[in-house]
């Protein structure tokens, strides 16, 4: 099954690698200027960072840019998992002298009654999530550096996370290089024990670099490779696995009368590696047409868990008008199982426990296939439409669990309503 | 279902699958290459497009849409305050 996810993976990664040599071939033969083209008529074309950020190019130039959003979303499955979260962001900039401070607080409310919660006899789950990031940029030349720190807090799991990043615009500015290293620190507890009584830490560190390349006056490619280090125990303390005797035959999407009927009264907690170091390539092109953008992101990533996964999205998104714009999205993600996957875990000689086991589905074989869009509309004044905007975005992710018990097919949705204004 | 599973399994045999890899590998090289050589000259004057908001080099998707990715995916790397300390997933 792994070679025939493979298979499928890199079938989906010489696609994207031939979009991309398509659309790259049409921005180089456009980057030409025609020779009748005089640089002096061009600078009606120059959009400073403030005036493009509003959506309108003849608005005034400030100096300090203020912005502030407010979105709320809402996740919703046909596996009774239901969770809104309200979002409210800022930023700060000085185009001019070139930093930027940012800050975004949100809170996630959760609702679950899933079957790996019914299955375990337990009742509707509920928890409240608070998390937060900050951030800070300052790039006064072709130099910048941004820092950027995170934390997310739930009853029985704190994780504070903190990076660094650096960029360097080369060849007047058509290259820009950049490398981070980033920080985190998470706490698993159990829900009403005390850290101080049961308590997990996992800690992370990640670098990346990447290179942003102006290949045209209207396409720009982006790569960044980025690696993960964990270590620590992320083995969910609510999990219990079934276990079955040798020679148990249990099909796929099992109901949990038939598990139920079948599994040995033995169900250990989920057991999973204690370290984990994860490689991702992101390949990203993003074309500018005349009233419409359309970008490309391809995102080949391994584990050694023995996680192999590539993810292509797509976005089209198109001006319809100063005031509205559409941007129809689709998104198509596989994976490989970890190496350590079973549907079937089998008690060995003398009951023992393979050393080894999950029930998280996340981490078996599965291809999601999203397909959305988002709406935007500018009810700002009419010198600057968009400085006032109004979000619509919804997205249909339908996902198909290859070798799960329980489930074959889950069907979400995503959805958030959005309001951002340049104050 | 289960017959739709069958058959993608029947189609794709291990020597395709790898032999493919090795495809998508060289493609991957073969992209690289023309990137760097792509490699036009753009003025200053000509970066309007690039200024817009939506040829941004990060990513779009809201927070909603990126969490619910972080959770959806076993393959996200680097998403750091992610949580999660429920078993409902």
């Amino acid at each position: 099954m792994r070679l025939q996810l493979k298979a499928g993976l890199a079938r989906v990664a010489s696609l994207f690698a031939i979009g991309s040599l398509v659309l790259a071939l049409g921005g180089v033969a456009r980057a030409q200027p025609p020779p009748d083209e005089a640089p002096a008529e061009a600078p009606a074309e120059v959009a400073s960072p403030a005036t493009a950020a509003a959506g309108n190019e003849s608005a005034p130039a400030r100096r300090y840019v203020v912005r502030a959003s407010s979105e709320v979303g809402g996740y919703a499955d046909t596996d009774h998992v239901f969770v809104v979260t309200p979002t409210v962001a800022g930023s700060v900039a000085d185009p001019v002298a070139g930093w930027s401070v940012d800050g975004r607080y949100l809170v996630d409310v959760v609702s679950a009654a899933s079957v790996d919660i019914v299955s375990t006899a337990s009742r509707r789950w509920e928890e409240v999530r608070h998390a937060g990031t900050l951030g800070g940029t300052y790039k006064p030349g072709s130099f910048g550096v941004s820092v950027n720190g995170a934390g997310s807090f739930e009853p029985d799991y704190t994780s504070l996370a903190g990076g660094v990043l650096l960029t360097q615009d080369l060849l007047d500015k058509q290259l820009t290089l950049l490398g981070g290293y980033d920080y985190g620190h998470d706490v698993a507890g159990r829900s009403g024990t005390p850290f101080s009584v049961f308590s997990r830490t996992i800690d992370r560190h990640g670098v990346k670099a990447g290179a942003s390349l102006v290949m045209s006056r209207s396409t720009l490619a982006t790569a960044l490779v980025d690696a993960v280090f964990e270590a620590g125990d992320s083995s969910k303390p609510y999990r219990y696995i079934s276990m079955f005797a040798p020679g148990t035959d249990v099909a796929r999407g099992a109901s949990i009368d038939t598990v139920n009927a079948l599994r040995l009264a033995e169900r250990p907690l989920e057991q999973l590696p204690l370290s984990r170091n994860r490689y991702a390539l992101t390949l990203r092109l993003a074309h500018r047409f005349s009233a419409s953008t359309l970008r490309l992101d391809e995102r080949l990533y391994h584990d050694t868990w023995g996680i192999e996964a590539t993810s292509t999205d797509a976005r089209f998104l198109v001006d319809v008008s100063p005031r509205l714009q559409l941007g129809p999205h689709v998104r198509v993600h596989a994976q490989t199982p970890v190496d350590f996957w079973q549907r079937v875990y089998v008690v060995g000689p003398g009951y023992d426990f393979p050393a080894l086991r999950t029930g998280d589905r996340e981490l078996g074989p599965l291809v999601n296939l999203t397909a959305g869009g988002t709406l935007r509309v500018g009810i700002g004044s009419s010198a600057a439409p968009r400085s006032w905007l109004v979000g619509f975005d919804v997205n249909l992710t339908s996902t198909q669990y290859l070798d799960d018990l329980y489930v074959t097919h889950r069907l979400s949705v995503v959805s958030a309503i959005m309001l951002e204004a340049e104050l | 279902m289960r017959r739709v599973h069958k058959r993608v399994m029947v189609i794709v045999s291990p020597a395709l699958a790898r032999s493919v890899s090795r495809s998508a590998r060289r493609a991957a090289f073969g992209l690289v290459a023309l990137v760097l050589a792509s490699c036009a000259p753009v003025s200053a004057y000509q970066r309007g497009a690039l200024a817009n908001p939506t040829m941004a080099p990060t990513d779009l998707a809201g927070p909603a849409e990126e969490h619910t990715r972080a959770v959806q995916e076993g393959a996200i790397g680097g998403a750091f305050g992610a949580g999660g300390g429920c078993g409902c997933n």
